[in-house]
């Protein structure tokens, strides 16, 4: 149970964050540092904010706190940092926008003019939101000093608290936006928190859509919502007593994110951190939520250039309405049918990477956009290849969600419960080829590599070094047996296709045979020949189907490892940097000891701290990322044996398929050439 | 190591297959012979001068021969072709089929058959014969052998797939003397089978000297042979008198044609299913050369690859088979009857070129003056007598020729059913024995 819970949160924090982010856009600057302090001790994992750092080069510089220095910076980062993914990735959940979190003391001050700003918003979204339990804005600001207070103290033991507290303020914030008045009439229902935070709000998404994405087909309307904040309520009571014993959920929340700057506080989290490591391979070894879920009936929409494919997307769950429901955020309904369109599945893709990737999870692979095949559906009407191209598409899209739906904490993931959920999902706007977030992208890509290149690490742990090798050593292989299940997917096809000209030639031969029972047999042996080009062309498809794109899915998986290795070395370049800044700052002191400026050595001191910290979280997030993508490969080894076995299998019983056809058809022929003469 | 041992079994049993095919059409070649009797009798008194050149026409005046069938005095084949350098050598052993003890060996090569092919056609009156064919000569150079390889296995800078297949490719198809053998084999079956080739000196000769006959340079000039299909077009739209024959011009023109496309779409597909095996086989050693990882999971999964490799192998030896078998049956008579329809095609055509110059001859009498006319209307009979004779034979030897055709077709398209079946069926139980290797196979491990 606790399992269960633990990683949505995380995520749902992240794009609170985002969404803040916008708010403070639009808002005045103070509201932006305490949500933002707030949120990321509890999601933000620091590397991010490194990455930020890199990041700053295409962000503007907006200087909107006048707060701390420290907590500027690292503020300044992180709205960078999260407006960029907000143009990569428009956030979907802006249900829990502002949280309090780490207490600053301007928070208190703070709480009231933040009211004010997403007001504004909701006059701008109003329409477009759905009516959500409100909680008073004046339990709010009052909350929050309180959490701020106890938190500036630092005393671990009431951590849980102030997340209980965190989570309900959380939901309370988005309550902001609606008129107070409303608010006031609803606080009963908070108890939703809890399946708020696992479901991620849909109501929002219409807004957000008005704000990231202009072409967006349009706010989702207040009808469509609705269902949603019925059902969630009726949901939220079961949630609401699982919340006692819940307990581990809440602590797990800080671990990924251990707060930055205090030591005190991380090893609290860090602990916690390892328990929750365990409790997720606990979950890897079974309890897991099971969806079924199919990618279907792909269907062209629109002409000319501005066509593209849309595709139906089913899920079933398992196990809905067993034990289960109590324990896991289930789906609102057993099944449901929503229509993506292929950017969607990018933009899904893209999300999860945001979320997941520099923390060292795998992030399966979506399939790569084709310039060339989308182009031939655009322009031609209905031909084999297009039709190939789309089914073979079709189940990359399948396969890409089925893994993520294995994956016991992508599965989890509020974006992807959204994107197999929602009716109307907001457009992914960064996945466009040729887009400005394109060439962003192309040119975040490019550093990316450049990093890699530039950035060696003296491997210290040999575990990681090996995999790294086998990785390697992996990709080599999967990429030479991907050849050569091509070139037999090419071969058979060929031998299809010299099959059926035979299969011509010899019903030909048979109409001007002369020789009654001669001229029969030759027909008849033209008819196996066409069943047995069929059997031809269907074991080809099988070739590519099973061995090819399981080769490729692996490929690309292998991708994601290195990128996940490579953030894992970012990090630690992070720590070491971390480590050589603090180095210096206390040369610094030293010499300003030497010199007797007794004036500037308060101030070293007070950044020999700040470095410390920094160091201490480096190597904490190191360490976090190092023990994430351990148990990622171990989950990648064992599902690699394991599809490799059924794959295997199945490829073998379509092998036994293929003869046993063949000997059906062989069987069938001779007694007629027997028959002859 | 099992399935090695099974592999070896549907070896030997196409094997066997590849024996029966030499059996088969003998046994096929004496049911041949008892309808060749008839005409065998009615061509002999036909053909005196064939008479005359084989000494073993046991010299019984014609008229009395009996519906006796004609019987081939030998079996021959061809058990071994060996590489002498540029040279390629067959073996040929013959059976004097009246006693057994009589056993010939000779070792023939290709030129020796154009040489036996020339006598034949030069000291027989082969106007209405279908001269059986002779097989073409066999490629033995390197380049055609390449040539020959790119065929089968396919221009890997098409598929463009993987680098190291390019070089592989060479290697893949050998020199292989095995189905020369069996259609110079088939050839003189068919040349020994016939009733009146069977009977002639040279063919005796042939299979029975040990000197091999002096090798004459047969300059085949490309002259005669353009001149000779020129004449076939212009002359093949020459009205027939005889309905029957018409039709039957008619008809081969058409299926020699469809029959050569048969043939070589049926190679295609024997080259394709070659290829396939090459596939599998690449895709089998790729799997084994991931096997070097002795780590973790890796470890399962190499004993994945291995099995799974070995069930590839298993599919593509099944393939293999069955290209071969293939070819040995339905491609072999296809192969046969493309050539040999050819063949049906030219005795036509003499068969026409008789009757022009029949219709010219009686055209000439009319035309005539009278004190020429006697020697006009002796030409004519003349004419209508070589005509009438080439048309009798013509008629039986067709009639022999379809009869012979369509019970090679029976043979070969139930062996290749046949074949089939067995292959498939072996095919399957190497496969089923793989899934269930692999299905078993403990795929527990413990992670690094």
């Amino acid at each position: 149970m606790a399992d269960d819970r633990e990683p949505p949160p995380l995520f749902d924090d992240e794009k609170p964050d985002k969404k803040e982010d916008e708010d403070d856009l639009f808002a005045t600057p103070n509201e932006a540092p305490k949500e933002e302090i707030k949120d990321e001790p509890a999601s933000l994992p620091t590397e991010p904010a490194q990455d930020k750092a890199s990041e700053d080069l295409f962000a503007a510089d907006d200087d909107l706190f006048g707060e701390a220095v420290k907590e500027v910076d690292t503020s300044k980062l992180r709205r960078k940092l999260t407006e960029d993914v907000d143009d990569l990735s428009p956030p979907l959940t802006p249900l829990e926008e502002p949280k309090p979190l780490i207490p600053t003391p301007a928070d208190s001050s703070k709480a009231p003019p933040k009211k004010e700003p997403p007001k504004e918003k909701v006059k701008k979204y109003s329409q477009a939101k759905e009516p959500k339990p409100l909680i008073p804005t004046q339990a709010d600001s009052s909350k929050a000093p309180k959490k701020d207070a106890s938190e500036n103290k630092n005393p671990p033991p009431k951590e849980e608290a102030k997340k209980k507290e965190d989570s309900q303020t959380k939901e309370a914030k988005p309550s902001k936006k609606e008129p107070a008045s409303m608010a006031k009439e609803q606080p009963p229902l908070k108890p939703m928190k809890v399946s708020v935070d696992l479901h991620p709000p849909k109501p929002g998404e219409g807004e957000e859509v008005d704000l990231d994405s202009p072409e967006t087909e349009g706010p989702s309307s207040p009808a469509k919502m609705e269902p949603d904040s019925d059902s969630s309520p009726l949901e939220a009571p079961p949630m609401a007593e699982v919340l006692p014993p819940a307990k581990p959920v809440i602590e797990e929340k800080p671990k990924p994110t251990p707060a930055p700057r205090k030591p005190s506080m991380e090893k609290s989290k860090e602990e916690v951190g390892y328990t929750s490591f365990a409790q997720i391979e606990e979950e890897e070894s079974g309890d897991q939520f099971a969806l079924d879920i199919k990618v279907h009936d792909p269907g062209k929409i629109g002409d000319g250039m501005g066509a593209y494919m849309s595709y139906k997307v089913t899920t079933q769950c398992l196990d809905f309405g067993e034990e289960k429901k109590t324990s896991i955020p289930a789906f609102r309904r057993p099944s449901m049918t929503v229509t993506r369109r292929f950017s969607d599945f990018l933009g899904l893709h893209e999300k999860l990477s945001q979320k997941h990737t520099h923390i060292g999870r795998i992030v399966p692979p979506a399939p790569e956009k084709s310039v060339v095949g989308m182009t031939k559906i655009k322009m031609s009407k209905e031909d084999t290849s297009s039709t190939e191209f789309v089914e073979k598409r079709r189940a990359l899209l399948e396969r890409f969600l089925q893994r993520i739906s294995l994956h016991p904490v992508l599965q989890m993931d509020p974006d992807f419960r959204d994107f197999l959920e929602q009716d109307e999902l907001p457009r992914a706007t960064s996945t466009s080829a040729v887009s400005g977030a394109g060439v962003l992208r192309l040119i975040k890509g490019v550093g990316d590599t450049f990093s890699k290149v530039t950035i060696k690490m003296d491997e210290s742990d040999q575990w990681f070094e090996e995999k790294q090798n086998q990785v390697e050593a992996l990709d080599q292989q999967l990429k030479k047996l991907h050849a050569s299940v091509e070139a037999l997917v090419t071969y058979r096809k060929e031998l299809g296709i010299s099959t059926s000209a035979f299969a011509k030639s010899t019903a030909m031969l048979s109409n001007s045979e002369e020789h009654t029972a001669l001229s029969r047999a030759l027909s008849q042996l033209a008819e196996v020949e066409e069943k047995i080009e069929l059997v031809h062309l269907e074991q080809a498809d099988n070739d590519f189907f099973l061995l090819s794109e399981l080769l490729k899915d692996y490929i690309g998986i292998i991708q994601a490892i290195r990128v996940v290795f490579h953030e894992r070395v970012k990090s630690f370049h992070n720590w070491q940097n971390a480590q050589q800044n603090l180095a210096k700052k206390r040369e610094q002191e030293a010499k300003f000891k030497q010199t007797g400026k007794t004036d500037k050595i308060a101030q070293a001191q007070e950044e020999i701290r700040e470095w410390e910290g920094k160091v201490e979280k480096g190597r904490e997030d190191f360490e976090e990322i190092s023990k994430t993508i351990r148990t990622e490969i171990r989950r990648f080894e064992t599902n690699r044996v394991k599809d490799f076995r059924n794959i295997i299998i199945k490829y073998m019983e379509t092998l036994m398929n293929s003869q046993q056809q063949l000997i059906k058809y062989w069987e069938g022929f001779l007694p007629e050439a027997k028959a002859i003469a | 190591m099992r399935s090695v041992v099974l592999y070896r079994s549907v070896i030997a049993q196409e094997g066997e297959d590849q024996d029966v095919p030499s059996r088969l059409t003998s046994s096929k070649m004496d049911n041949a012979t008892d309808e060749t009797n008839t005409n065998g009798t009615a061509d002999v008194s036909d053909s005196p001068e064939a008479d005359q050149d084989t000494p073993e026409s046991s010299g019984l005046p014609e008229p009395t021969l009996p519906p006796k069938p004609f019987e081939p005095v030998f079996t021959v084949k061809v058990t071994d072709a060996a590489k002498d350098g540029e040279v390629v050598k067959y073996s040929l052993k013959t059976t004097k089929i009246k006693s057994e003890s009589e056993e010939y060996k000779v070792v023939r090569q290709y030129e020796d058959f154009e040489w036996l092919e020339h006598c034949l056609i030069t000291q027989n009156d082969i106007g209405g014969i279908i001269v059986p064919p002779l097989p073409p000569k066999p490629s033995t150079t390197a380049q055609s052998a390449e040539a020959r390889s790119k065929k089968q296995l396919g221009n890997k800078k098409r598929h463009g797939s993987d680098d190291e297949e390019g070089n592989d490719i060479k290697l893949v198809v050998g020199d292989e003397f095995e189905k020369d053998c069996r259609s110079l084999e088939k050839y003189l079956q068919l040349v020994v089978t016939h009733p009146i080739l069977g009977q002639d000196e040279s063919i005796t000769k042939f299979l029975t000297v040990r000197e091999a006959p002096t090798r004459a340079k047969l300059k085949k000039s490309i002259f005669s042979n353009l001149s000779k299909s020129l004449g076939e077009a212009r002359k093949g739209g020459h009205k027939d008198v005889n309905e029957f024959f018409q039709k039957e011009r008619d008809t081969v023109n058409e299926v020699s044609l469809q029959m050569k496309e048969a043939k070589e779409n049926y190679m295609k597909i024997v080259y394709g299913e070659q290829r396939v095996a090459v596939g599998l086989s690449h895709l089998s050693t790729a799997l084994h050369l991931g096997g070097q990882l002795q780590e973790g999971a890796d470890v399962v999964v190499n004993k994945l690859f291995t099995q799974f490799s070995e069930g590839l192998e298993d599919a593509k030896q099944g393939l293999e088979v069955m290209a071969v078998n293939d070819e040995n049956t339905l491609g072999f008579s296809l192969d046969l009857y493309s050539r040999y329809l050819e063949a049906e095609k030219e005795m036509l055509y003499r068969r026409t070129c008789k009757m022009m110059e029949f219709e010219a001859a009686t055209k000439a009498v009319e035309k005539a003056k009278p004190q020429k006319r006697q020697m006009a209307e002796a030409a004519r009979d003349k004419a209508e007598k070589e005509f009438e004779d080439i048309s009798k034979a013509a008629e039986k030897e067709l009639k022999n020729f379809h009869h012979q055709r369509v019970l090679t077709f029976q043979d070969s398209l139930v062996r290749h059913a046949d074949a089939k079946i067995k292959a498939a069926r072996d095919t399957y139980a190497l496969l089923t024995k793989c899934v269930t290797a692999l299905k078993t196979l403990d795929t527990n491990f413990k992670p690094l």
